[in-house]
């Protein structure tokens, strides 16, 4: 079953053209990893897929929604991590986990992701005077913690440590054996 | 270095506002001015000496404004430029003190709202009165400097204060998750929830010292406490700002979210932070002036209401941006003066026998900005 159905995909920013007729197809339980150089249009495929831009012709589905039409049924059921977009700074981590979980309706079990990611005594600060790498693991938290059949992550691996790094791609691994899918864009090799 | 940074936010805002229409800025400015003198010069009775007074008292009320921006702190920097990108950065890996840096930030915010505002209005007021008011050019060069002086003083100093952390996300039940982060995000964000006090407070002092000590606003303002209950609805524009400062909707973008319910959320926010600000605007002013307290209070309401109804439909989840396009300033000035100036005339002439019709208009003020607010849950925001 194709959870990812994209057909003739095409975005323009101007004379830059961004997407040229993608097409694709994913399947549940799959991890697929979309690699490319800087520039290539990966952000942008991943923010037409998820609702966060609108397309100039072709089809999408995702999970049998269009992320035009319906982009806040969309985002209900799939985990999103976008490059370089940072938690609000005035919020502590906790208070951060709260604001997604109160916007997604659901609760969070914050000391599976504490343990996970190292964030111990990070939460209670304000996310602003947090690292840019612990940032990224809150981020990476709220894309997973409310168990979406399919998550979408850019650049996923950027300024984490080594060990937090091979965490990560275990969740990913976890993620795909409980059935669910995981659409990766990347410009590292090794990752994709 | 402040030629580059002229430079900058030109381009900056030629981007944002698409060239043209961010460059016809003072011309809107200046057409107005012109347009409003003429009136005045062939159709009043007011003397040069006062209508020199009164571009004097402008200027020094756009020095209160500009010199407000202090406020804006490292904290709009950081959330809003980006702490990369712009020169006034380049402390971080050049060898410029970040004390010059800022120095010549604000000489350049200076110029840039000299050209933008002080300028085209000078020349409408020059023009119809055959420059015969040129000497009041000076007293308004003096009102603006000391009112930017006076009131950058004030917002800097108080950027040292600790934020206030009185306000945790949460804590506020009525409050949905969006509204809830803009609210904490005001009280945490530097100069605490101090900076919309001092905003208003600041404004409200300027306009209290005109009233009671200038001549030509007693005439234009026979009932300073209505009349001033009315302008809140303008001032609170600041408030509106605030709550938009610290995010775009790039920030919710992989959450969901839609962009009318974060513009819904935005009004819950502003409306549990600018009503109860009214009534105490309005209460402590009753310290320097009394008289119609109640039906004050009722304008009040009314025009912060409105106002709201008029910010997000005009000018969206970027007020501090779009206000300085050219179609978008008119709209605003234009749907604000709906319902201001007929409040204002009336409070002019206000006695017991007009009550009914300033609360008719109070009462349309209220539906017009109920119906602009349900137009806007229709309508998709940009």
């Amino acid at each position: 079953m194709a959870v990812i159905d994209v057909d003739g995909l095409e975005k323009s920013f101007g004379d830059v053209n961004a997407l040229n007729g993608v097409e694709l197809e994913v399947k549940k339980g799959e991890i697929v990893g979309v690699l490319g150089p800087n520039g290539a249009g990966k952000s942008s495929l991943m923010k037409a897929l998820t609702g966060q831009l609108e397309y100039d012709s072709g089809n999408v589905s995702v999970l049998g929604r269009d992320p035009v039409k319906e982009p806040v049924e969309v985002k209900k059921r799939i985990g999103a991590l976008p490059e370089r977009e940072d938690p609000p700074s005035f919020l502590t981590g906790s208070e951060y986990f709260e604001f997604v979980s109160d916007v997604r309706e659901t609760d969070i079990e914050s000391d599976r992701w504490i343990e996970k990611l190292n964030l111990k005594g990070k939460l209670d600060k304000m996310t602003q005077d947090l690292s840019k790498g612990e940032r990224q693991k809150l981020m990476i938290s709220q894309a997973f913690f409310h168990d979406p059949d399919l998550v979408f992550v850019d650049e996923p691996l950027v300024n984490l440590d080594q060990v937090i790094q091979e965490r990560v791609k275990e969740l990913f691994e976890e993620k795909r054996e409980d059935g669910g899918t995981i659409f990766l864009c990347t410009h590292v090799i090794s990752l994709a | 270095m402040i030629r580059k940074m002229i430079k900058e936010e030109w381009r900056r805002n030629s981007r944002l506002y698409r060239g043209r229409s961010f460059a016809l800025f003072p011309a809107v400015i200046f057409l107005f001015s012109l347009g409003w003198n003429y009136m005045v010069v062939n159709f009043s009775t007011l003397s040069y000496p006062m209508i020199g007074n009164s571009l004097a008292a402008i200027a020094g009320l756009m020095g209160v404004a500009v010199g407000l921006s202090g406020f804006s702190g490292k904290d709009a920097f950081r959330n809003v430029l980006g702490d990369t990108n712009y020169i006034v950065f380049s402390s971080h890996t050049l060898p410029v003190s970040k004390r010059k840096l800022y120095l010549e930030f604000f000489i350049k915010d200076t110029f840039f709202y000299m050209f933008l505002v002080i300028i085209p209005l000078s020349l409408g007021f020059l023009i119809p009165t055959g420059f015969a008011i040129l000497p009041s050019l000076l007293d308004a060069a003096a009102l603006f400097t000391l009112g930017l002086m006076s009131s950058a003083l004030v917002a800097l100093s108080s950027l040292t204060l600790p934020s206030l952390n009185i306000v945790n996300y949460g804590n506020i039940d009525v409050l949905d998750p969006v509204a809830d982060k803009s609210v904490v995000d005001i009280f945490r964000s530097s100069g605490g929830f101090l900076k919309i006090l001092f905003s208003l407070g600041v404004l409200s002092f300027f306009y209290w010292i005109m009233v009671l000590n200038f001549p030509l606003a007693s005439i234009f303002l026979e009932n300073p406490l209505l009349s001033f209950s009315i302008l809140i609805g303008l001032i609170n524009l600041s408030i509106y700002n605030w709550l938009n400062k610290f995010d775009s909707l790039e920030t919710y973008s992989y959450i969901p979210l839609d962009s009318l319910s974060i513009a819904h959320s935005k009004q819950i926010a502003y409306l549990s932070l600018a009503l109860p600000v009214s009534f105490v605007m309005v209460l402590a002013s009753t310290l320097v002036y009394q008289g119609h307290i109640l039906l004050s209070l009722v304008t009040a309401a009314s025009t912060t209401v409105y106002g709201m109804a008029v910010a997000v439909r005009v000018l969206g989840l970027s007020p501090n941006e779009s206000l300085f396009h050219a179609d978008i300033f008119l709209k605003y000035i234009l749907g604000m003066g709906a319902v201001t100036v007929p409040l204002l005339y009336m409070s002019i002439i206000y006695s017991e026998r007009f009550l009914f019709h300033v609360l008719a208009v109070c009462g349309l003020g209220l539906m017009a900005g109920s119906f602009v607010l349900l137009r806007t849950q229709r309508d998709e925001l940009s």
